[in-house]
């Protein structure tokens, strides 16, 4: 054995990005631990990481394009070529006044993220990568409450008191997980004498543990939370301290009238739990010291907005904001700015939703960034034109797959390609990369420094990580961070003075008294050591009126009609009902949260013993043998979009009767891994979102990935 | 050192499998840039069951590492010794030197877990033939027999009268001849046949749910055998006078010495199972009755004991007999008068042995009539070598017509010629009358073995059961439950006539089914249904060696009586006909219960968890319990764990505990 130590770094085996403990022997990452300092837990695919790493398909070359689009042929370029091609595209795009038709899709790691940076300097505009993102989450937070905790800051479950109330609603929080610790720590305030409550229409392994699991109709969260709620005021069991002095001078005499008649009764009949049920929950959650909600794949059945919202007035009415066990609000820590800063696009006027025909049915969209579905159509429509893509599959997981594909090889009067150049930074060739005119080979994140500041996670209020090379790179790969600093340089130079990625890290750790040598010796993690409960009680929340907003009155009247949650749930779901008898659930497990390669191509987790091989149709026993359909029966499932998908049914008790689940992410056509695996996309029964207007969130970006489907054999 | 173990809690178990990834990075069980998924080593994996039903199911996953356990079988399954466990910490580990790799193959790997031996691919027992007959071949024979026991509770009545499909699929053929496994397996088995070397297993728990086995054939008595093993109290129900089913009432002495099936169904005796003879359900007691007698599960093996007719004139004629009848008779010491000159009619088993009976007891005309030719005939070769010794003739394509009376007495048999046509539906060519070709032959008396179907009279309305085609019991292939929850069926009344070793596989499978089902548990899971045979097997460590040859007791001396005709081989035979077996799949990995013992596809050995004694030497924890997602694994001192266990209020679910690794609910 020759050398061997560990070196603290960061995850990115899926989006949580925990901290973990790298062991690397002769130069080689040969296992993983979580890291003790931070909350010590890695998973499954964390777990797996050295197999993303030397992985025998990583690209090693920047390569462009020599076939059409989608063909998969290329040929090795030299990065001055390639990134010569990139800046003359952007460089007559800008002098075209086109800049904003630029958008880079890419999971947002950080905000101290330089691709960021980019793109403000340039006029160009970022989507997450993540199709059915919690936009709808988020910006119902920053409705009600002026903070923006998305899906990585669920209540601290490691305060949650004794007698507190754990409630996954449509969240598999031992799966998507929002830290590799949350499992251990839900379990935890259990044996505390915490009560564990899942609303799942799928008995997930969380539900497996729960002291109470309410299979309850899929979107009906809205209406089972409104019912709860009604019931609390109705017995006058509220908050009455937190209602009196935190809520907006009179929203509760308004939600009071408002909400008279969503009785646990007129509910139950949407949700589908029984109204004694919902009155239990109501009076124990309104008398328990503590209620934590989690939700964010509940928010992707439809009329996440509307569940949103609901759920933050539940959480107003019983007072259940930044205590401990309740929803952590986040806090900024003072990083200092690199400047001069760039100022960025008029998010307003411009951005691929705002350009086109549709731009009016925009009107009220609060969200931040474009939304990542309307990409196929905003290539149809003419208002996307170079787009870079970088770690995200779209051309699998959009909705509607082959409307990407399509879009992207969409050819204009000309014979040109309507989007004029599609730039793939990846790990490996994905669905995606063999449509790209240039492919360029990312770094793994055992290879590349990133500095990680997000107010959201699920951490001490706030942190910092740092991600640091633990291993060389091998071939010629560069890390998608350096890619955008060169690209700023040659087309922005005046907001890319710095030299590296290193000092403009450190300009920013300089608001901490730090840099990236000191933060590296304190063992690549800062954090102020304190949760800061009840921040609101000096200064206020983070609203205009600095008062939780329960009434929405701008989304009052046409076309919203949101300015109350809606209880209804997803409109899919109430159409087709006779022809398309099951409501399709689409599901995640620990193994697998997206359709990224460094999970779908990796041997652990297609291994059936220590991962998933392929997803299966999981279906109700009772109702498969009604069918006729036994365990392992290959069935068709056909969607009212014409969408049809030949897949192997699993009987399980574990799920509604009236609902069937897929596994999200799977159908891989590439890399030697995945291809080995079997499975199919679930995308393939879902409508083009863009394409679907009618059916989308465009108040929020929430995409609808709700249908019916049939099963046939 | 004090015995070491982990306690596994199920309350928090979420099935995640991080500590599968975690075990393989850290024993570098796979090269990333290579590894094939489903074909890659584990030193654990992840089991799960489901309790009650929608919408309050229980869904319990725990993790399965090698359990360390109290009687390992990998251990005795060895060959070379190379597997041992430490008296002190209880730990099981493979020594890398000693292990020979039986098949191991470089750079290939999973598919010994999936592949087996062909033999026991083929054996419808699946039994572990590789490691029996090769610690024979090692002088083990001890051991042998442990690991013979651990699937079949009669090896010395198999040993007998066996059809060992597993020889014709034996690997040795591809050099010689098959390996003479049963051969093997009948000298080991002997040991059974005296007190002091007998093995009776142990009882693993006790329990209290009352079984009720109809019939004491194979198939009934094997199910009583698992069944007690598990703890269950089992009483077997028989009509006849003496249990045993076709062994005692059908197969003859001389094939199958009487002692022999006292002494295996005397181990079943010791283990607690109550065995009453002379009780028919459906006429003494019905399933309803033994239902309210607190009964809560059933196993009918009730065989096939009504024989068949021809529907030809004349077969109601004294000195015709159904085989089934003539055999009871012989075989229970009672009178069963034929003549000089006897026809057996039918070419299968029960033929065959009424053939030899009648010629042990005076009728040295005995002769047989089989309508197909002897290539269709289901009799094995050495059967009819040994028919051909005793004198014994086959009239083939030949089939009765008429029988001939005279007083009531049978007389004479009008028969006509048949010739092959088509096939039938059971794939067999069809025999067909060639017309003009009638003649007659006169005979003393005749035995009727057309085959046999099942008396299915003790189904009382009570049952909910089915019958399906050929008037067998319908029951799920897998599980081989019926319609009713609580009643299973095997063996014969499910196939139709059969085999020994078939029957002893369903009793098998329905013990595991009843097992599960007064558990409340998954009746399909892990259940493996396929049984996949190595193709690549090494051969060239081997030369050429003959194969053993049986001793035969004289024809002449056979003809006086019942004696066995068949000797048995002397330990030193038995010992080097071992030594033939190539050793197609890797023994331990076939032995483990648990799956968790695989081929190394760098080194070529055979490896599998212990407990990371390398790191535990140094005062850390196996690398499961260091990254368990939620702390549900501890290790330590298997005292202080249970103390530990007993202060946070756990308790130890013993039906999955062994001994080192400790299941906590
Ligand atoms: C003559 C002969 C020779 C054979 N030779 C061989 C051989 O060499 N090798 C081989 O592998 N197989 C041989 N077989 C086949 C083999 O014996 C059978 O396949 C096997 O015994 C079937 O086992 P079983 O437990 O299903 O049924 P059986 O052995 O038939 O046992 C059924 C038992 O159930 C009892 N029973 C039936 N009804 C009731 C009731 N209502 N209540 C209580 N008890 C009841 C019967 O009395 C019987 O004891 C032979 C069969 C025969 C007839
Ligand atoms: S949850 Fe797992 S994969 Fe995701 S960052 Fe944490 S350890 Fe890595």
């Amino acid at each position: 054995m020759g050398t061997s130590k560990w070196v603290p770094t960061v995850c990115y085996q899926c989006k949580a990005e925990c901290s973990i403990l790298a062991r690397v022997e002769d130069g080689k990452v040969k296992e993983i631990r979580g890291n003790p300092k931070s909350h010590g837990k890695v998973c499954v695919k964390g777990m797996s990481g050295p197999a993303t790493q030397y992985n025998s398909d990583r690209l090693l070359y920047p390569l462009k394009r020599v076939g059409k689009r989608g063909e998969g042929k290329f040929e090795r370029i030299s990065w001055d070529e390639a990134l010569d091609t990139i800046t003359k595209k952007l460089k007559e795009l800008k002098n075209r006044g086109e800049a904003h038709k630029l958008t880079a899709s890419f999971f947002p790691h950080s905000i101290t993220d330089p691709k960021w940076r980019f793109l403000n300097a340039y006029g160009g505009f970022i989507n997450t990568a993540l199709p059915h993102c919690d936009s709808a989450k988020i910006v119902a937070f920053l409705r009600t409450v002026g903070g923006v905790p998305n899906h990585h800051i669920p209540p601290a479950w490691f305060t949650m008191p004794k007698g507190g109330i754990m409630i996954l609603a449509g969240r598999h929080a031992f799966g998507g997980l929002d830290n590799a610790a949350v499992p251990r720590d839900i379990l935890d305030a259990k044996e505390r004498g915490a009560k564990l409550v899942v609303l799942d229409p799928i008995f997930t392994p969380d539900a497996a543990k729960a002291d109470q699991w309410i299979p309850i109709k899929p979107g009906g969260d809205t209406a089972f939370f409104l019912g709860m709620t009604q019931h609390i005021i109705a017995k006058n069991l509220y908050n009455k301290e937190f209602v009196d002095n935190w809520v907006r001078d009179g929203d509760f005499a308004k939600l009071k009238k408002w909400i008279a008649d969503k009785t646990p009764e007129a509910m139950s009949k949407i949700c589908g739990v029984e109204p004694a049920v919902i009155k239990k929950l109501a009076v124990e959650c309104a008398k328990a010291p503590a209620v934590g909600v989690d939700s964010f794949k509940g928010i992707m059945l439809g009329q996440a907005l509307d569940w949103g919202h609901a759920w933050n007035i539940f959480l107003a009415v019983t007072g259940n904001y930044d205590n401990p066990g309740g929803q952590p609000l986040p806090e900024l820590t003072p990083m200092a700015p690199v400047a001069p800063g760039p100022g960025g696009p008029d998010l307003h006027e411009l951005g691929f939703h705002r350009t086109g025909p549709n731009r009016t049915v925009f009107d009220k969209y609060g969200f931040i960034m474009e939304p990542t579905w309307y990409e196929a159509q905003a290539i149809r429509d003419d208002s996307l034109k170079v787009l870079i893509t970088s770690e995200c599959n779209p051309a699998l997981t959009e909705m509607g797959q082959s409307g990407w594909q399509e879009a992207v090889t969409m050819k204009d009067s000309k014979g040109k390609y309507k989007l004029e150049l599609l730039v793939s930074i990846e790990l490996m060739h994905s669905e995606t990369s063999k449509f790209a005119d240039i492919v360029l080979p990312d770094k793994s994140y055992f290879e590349r420094w990133e500095l990680l500041y997000m107010p959201w996670w699920y951490n001490f209020g706030h942190g910092i990580a740092l991600r640091q090379p633990v291993v060389e790179a091998p071939g010629e790969c560069r890390h998608s961070n350096e890619v955008f600093i060169e690209l700023g340089k040659r087309l922005a130079p005046e907001y890319f003075k710095f030299k590296d990625d290193l000092e403009y890290y450190d300009t920013q750790l300089a608001g901490l008294g730090l840099s990236v040598k000191k933060l590296q010796d304190m063992g690549g993690l800062w954090s102020p050591g304190t949760m800061g409960f009840y921040k609101y009680r000096a200064g206020g929340f983070g609203t205009p009126s600095k008062k939780v907003h329960l009434h929405w009155e701008d989304l009052a009247g046409a076309p919203a009609y949101q300015d109350w949650p809606r209880p209804g749930t997803a409109p899919e779901y109430e159409e087709n009902v006779k022809e398309f008898p099951f409501i399709l659930l689409s599901y995640r497990s620990i193994y697998h949260t997206g359709s990224g390669q460094w999970s779908h191509n990796n041997p652990h987790l297609r291994d059936s013993v220590s991962g998933m091989h392929e997803n299966h149709l999981l279906i109700n026993t009772a109702t498969a043998r009604k069918l006729g359909i036994a365990d392992g029966d290959l069935v068709m499932v056909e969607a009212p979009n014409g969408g049809k998908v030949r897949i192997a049914a699993r009987l399980s008790e574990g799920i509604r009767p009236d609902c069937v689940g897929m596994h999200h992410g799977f159908g891989s056509t590439i890399g030697r891994v995945a291809t080995q695996g079997k499975g199919v996309s679930d995308n393939l029964l879902v409508p083009d979102a863009g394409a679907t207007l009618q059916w989308q969130d465009v108040v929020a970006g929430e995409a609808h990935v709700s249908t019916r489907v049939r099963i046939g054999k | 050192m004090k015995q070491l173990g982990l306690a596994i809690d199920l309350k928090r178990c979420i099935g995640c499998k991080t500590c599968i990834v975690a075990c393989r990075n850290f024993h570098e069980l796979v090269n990333p840039s290579e590894a094939v998924p489903n074909q890659m080593p584990y030193y654990l994996h992840v089991e799960s069951r489901w309790h009650g039903a929608y919408p309050s199911p229980a869904l319990e996953s725990w993790v399965v590492p090698c359990q360390h356990c109290p009687d390992p079988l990998c251990v005795p399954a060895c060959p070379e010794g190379a597997i041992k466990k430490d008296p002190q910490t209880g730990i099981v580990r493979i020594d890398a030197e000693l292990c020979n790799g039986c098949n191991a193959v470089p750079g290939q790997c999973g598919s010994e877990k999936t592949k087996s031996a062909p033999c026991a691919a083929r054996c419808p027992a699946h039994m572990n033939v590789e490691s029996y007959v090769r610690l024979a071949g090692n002088g083990r024979f001890k051991e042998a027999l442990r690991v013979m026991k651990e699937d079949n509770p009669f090896p010395a009545i198999c040993g007998r009268v066996c059809d060992h499909p597993c020889e014709t699929e034996c690997k040795r053929k591809d050099i010689d001849e098959a390996v003479a496994i049963n051969f093997v397996k009948r000298h080991i088995a002997d040991q059974d046949l005296k007190a002091e070397t007998r093995y009776v297993p142990p009882i693993k728990a006790q329990r209290k749910e009352k079984v009720a086995v109809i019939g004491s054939g194979p198939a009934g008595l094997t199910a009583a055998y698992y069944l007690a093993r598990e703890g269950y109290p089992v009483t077997v129900f028989e009509k006849a006078s003496k249990p045993g089913g076709m062994l005692t009432l059908g197969i003859p002495a001389y094939r199958l010495p009487r002692d022999v099936i006292e002494a295996e169904i005397q181990v079943i005796r010791d283990m607690g199972v109550t065995i009453k003879t002379g009780v028919e359900v459906g006429k003494g007691t019905t399933v309803e009755r033994l239902r309210k007698n607190g009964y809560k599960a059933f196993f009918f093996g009730i065989g096939t004991q009504k024989c068949k007719t021809l529907d030809v004139p004349g077969e109601n004629l004294t000195g015709i007999y159904p085989a089934l009848d003539y055999l009871r008779k012989v075989n229970l010491g009672e009178k069963a008068p034929l003549g000089k000159k006897v026809a057996v009619i039918g070419g299968g088993n029960a033929a065959i042995d009424g053939a030899r009976c009648a010629r042990r007891l005076g009728s040295p005309g005995t002769f047989i009539l089989y309508r197909r030719s002897l290539k269709e005939m289901p009799a094995r070769p050495e059967e009819l070598e040994e028919l051909e010794q005793e004198g014994i003739p086959i009239q083939t394509l030949t089939q009765p017509v008429r029988f001939i009376g005279e007083k009531g007495k049978v007389k004479a048999i009008d028969c006509v010629k048949m010739v092959l046509k088509g096939k039938d539906a059971s794939g067999r060519r069809r025999p067909e009358p060639v017309p003009g070709s009638e003649f007659t032959i006169q005979v003393d008396g005749v035995i009727m073995a057309l085959g046999q179907e099942t008396d299915w009279a003790c189904l009382t309305p009570d049952c909910a059961c089915k019958l399906g085609d050929l008037g067998a019991m319908a029951v799920n292939p897998v599980t081989l439950q019926s319609d009713d929850a609580d009643i299973f069926a095997g063996g014969d009344a499910v196939r139709g006539s059969s085999s020994v070793i078939e029957a002893i596989a369903d009793g098998k499978q329905a013990a595991m089914s009843i097992d599960r089902y007064l558990k409340g548990e998954d009746l399909y899971a892990g259940r493996k249904t396929e049984w996949v045979p190595v193709e690549n097997v090494q051969k060239e460590k081997y030369s050429p060696a003959r194969r053993a040859v049986m001793p035969r007791l004289d024809p002449e001396k056979r003809l006086t009586g019942f004696a066995e005709v068949q000797l048995g081989l002397g330990e030193e035979q038995a010992q080097t006909e071992g030594q033939r077996c190539l050793g197609c799949s890797s023994a331990c990995v076939q032995a483990c219960p648990y799956g968790v013992i695989q081929f190394d596809g760098v080194k070529a050995k055979s490896h599998k968890c212990d407990l990371c004694v390398e790191r535990v030497q140094f005062g850390e924890i196996p690398v499961c319990a260091a990254t368990c997602l939620t702390d549900a694994i501890q290790f330590g001192e298997l005292d202080l764990l249970r103390q530990k266990i007993a202060a946070r209020g756990g308790e130890i679910v013993e039906a999955l505990s062994r001994e080192s690794i400790l299941y906590v609910k």
